[in-house]
């Protein structure tokens, strides 16, 4: 309903308003998402990177270490600098497997392979002097060194790991640049998605702002259109009822008997119109939400008065039996009066149109809990059961009603309904075909 | 003396009618076809009451209403005479200085005759 009416007034742009957000917002969502895949798989291989690097660098250390502790001990005799090279070697092969696992990934096992036979025959050697000088002393194993290919080998491995190293540099600068690249992506399509949806959420508020004023217009609109029509509706029924008032005085010359019963008739189907319009006016006002009260102190007996005594001679003349009930005490209620009256004489008329001659009307008034119920029964027609739950409803006219030709048009009981309605009260009927009918109207009285 | 009377209708049957009413009941009476017939008379009838209808061509009563207020001289009292019965309206000739709104299909000849001669009587005992 909400969607409709902002629909009917807006167009369609608002839709594609909230759409083209939505996809703009989805569009950006998914930039955004796949920006951060690729921070996330960039930080990972640079952190790999990072770590291949320290375990090249690592791996010379302990190459070095070893190296150092070796000759100390052939230097020295010493036993204790070979703690050093016991904890190189024994890392060294860790170290080594580490970048095994990557060698594959990475394409460096080529490399790698070379740096380790190198790294075996170097360990070999400083074993082999290790030996010596364990077995022959200082001179024979400081020879062994000086004839050896260590400074060859420690060369050859530099070699070897500096190009792992260096393609590894290579990486991790890659990888940086790819964090910096998909950060610096994602921010702009933040920006981006930002400016974007202020745009169109400006867009929709505006559309929104346009399609309130466009349905206020047509509000307005309704209104001139119904105060219009009972403008040209009413003034020439009222120009008849005029002039044939201005007759009916005699203002023309007195009238003859028969003249004066037609002229009786003419003004009676006048007034009639005069009411139909006047309900149809209320029904239009009614459906459009635009039937206001204009509320005041009202005591409900003068309502009954003016109804009973606008309407007694009708019910006199169809030989029915009326009895009024009312309080002495004034039953005060904050109401409008004209509409009251409108609501409490159409149930009034309906008791007289459908109760046949020598039948009885009730009206009787009486409060109950600070509310006051007002009841109007008859001994007349009564209702139908399956038609009792739409006596409300517009246009809605009992069968036996119809057939008995009574007129009417249909919309008393709407109204009434709507009219107790607004003054927050409520309306029932009981009916019992052939027996008669009674409706009972419930007000809230005026607090003291 | 009868107060006098200025009828401001568009329609033929209605003003016709009630200018008649007034003459038979001896009241001076004019009647005009629009607001702007009713300023060029005024100030030469110089009435005592205006009977007012609001929707008419060429000058509406709402327009009559706002120019004639602003008129120098003693002012006649204004009888908003109309069929719309939308209370915004009622509301807001009110509020310009008329003396009441009659919807005109709750009247007839008879009624108005006897209403201005109430009127009239009030404002002459209160004079």
């Amino acid at each position: 309903m909400f969607f409709q009416k902002i629909r009917q007034y807006s167009g369609r742009g608002i839709f594609f308003s909230l759409a083209a957000m939505m996809a703009v917002a989805l569009t950006a969502t998914s930039a955004t998402v796949y920006c951060v895949n690729q921070l996330l798989q960039s930080r990972a291989q640079a952190s790999e990177a990072n770590q291949t690097l320290l375990q090249t660098s690592g791996l010379l250390e302990d190459l070095v270490a070893a190296e150092n502790s070796q000759r100390g001990f052939l230097l020295t005799g010493d036993d204790s600098y070979l703690v050093a090279y016991d904890a190189s070697r024994q890392d060294i092969p860790h170290q080594l497997s580490r970048l095994e696992s990557k060698a594959a990934k990475y394409g460096y096992g080529l490399k790698l392979a070379q740096a380790r036979g190198l790294i075996d025959k170097q360990l070999a050697e400083l074993a082999a002097t290790i030996t010596v000088r364990r077995d022959q002393g200082s001179e024979p194993a400081l020879s062994l060194v000086a004839m050896g290919q260590g400074l060859g080998y420690m060369n050859g491995i530099r070699s070897s790991l500096g190009s792992i190293t260096s393609q590894q540099t290579t990486l991790f600068n890659h990888q940086r640049g790819q964090i910096t690249r998909y950060s610096n992506l994602a921010a702009a399509v933040s920006e981006a998605m930002l400016v974007v949806v202020i745009i169109l959420a400006g867009l929709v508020f505006y559309l929104f702002v346009r399609a309130i004023a466009a349905a206020r217009e047509l509000d307005r609109a309704k209104d001139e259109f119904v105060s219009l029509a009972s403008h040209q509706l009413r003034t020439p029924a009222t120009g008849i009822k005029s002039v044939l008032a201005t007759i009916m005085a005699e203002d023309f010359g007195p009238l003859t008997e028969r003249q004066r019963y037609f002229l009786a008739k003419a003004a009676e189907s006048n007034q009639r119109e005069l009411s139909i319009i006047e309900e149809l006016l209320n029904v239009a006002k009614a459906d459009a939400g635009r039937l206001v009260l204009r509320p005041s102190e009202v005591d409900l007996r003068d309502v009954i008065d003016t109804i009973v005594n606008e309407q007694h001679r009708a019910i006199e003349a169809k030989k029915l039996k009326l009895t009024v009930k009312q309080p002495d005490q004034p039953v005060r209620l904050l109401a409008d009066s004209e509409k009251l009256y409108m609501a409490i004489g159409n149930l009034v008329d309906n008791a007289r149109k459908y109760t046949p001659e020598e039948g009885h009307i009730t009206v009787s008034v009486h409060g109950r809990r600070g509310m006051v119920a007002v009841e109007v029964s008859d001994t007349g027609l009564g209702i139908d059961e399956d038609e009792i739950g739409q006596v409300f409803d517009r246009f809605q006219r009992a069968r036996s009603v119809l057939a008995g030709n009574v007129e009417g048009t249909g919309l008393g009981l709407y109204l009434a309904r709507r009219i107790v309605e607004l003054h927050n009260g409520h309306i029932e009927v009981n009916s019992k075909k052939g027996r008669g009918t009674t409706f009972t109207l419930t007000l809230p009285l005026r607090r003291t | 003396m009868r107060p006098r009377v200025m009828i401001v209708e568009d329609d033929a049957v209605i003003r016709e009618i009630y200018a008649l009413k007034f003459e038979l009941e001896g009241y001076p009476v004019l009647a005009v076809e629009n607001g702007q017939e009713a300023l060029g008379a005024v100030g030469e009838f110089r009435p005592h009451f205006i009977l007012l209808d609001m929707m008419m061509p060429i000058m509406g009563g709402l327009e009559f209403m706002q120019q004639y207020y602003s008129s120098e001289g003693e002012l006649a009292k204004v009888i908003v005479f109309s069929n719309i019965s939308a209370p915004s309206q009622m509301e807001a000739v009110l509020e310009l200085g008329a003396s009441a709104y009659w919807i005109k299909s709750d009247y007839t000849p008879d009624e108005v005759v006897s209403n201005i001669s109430k009127f009239w009587d009030e404002s002459d005992s209160q004079a």
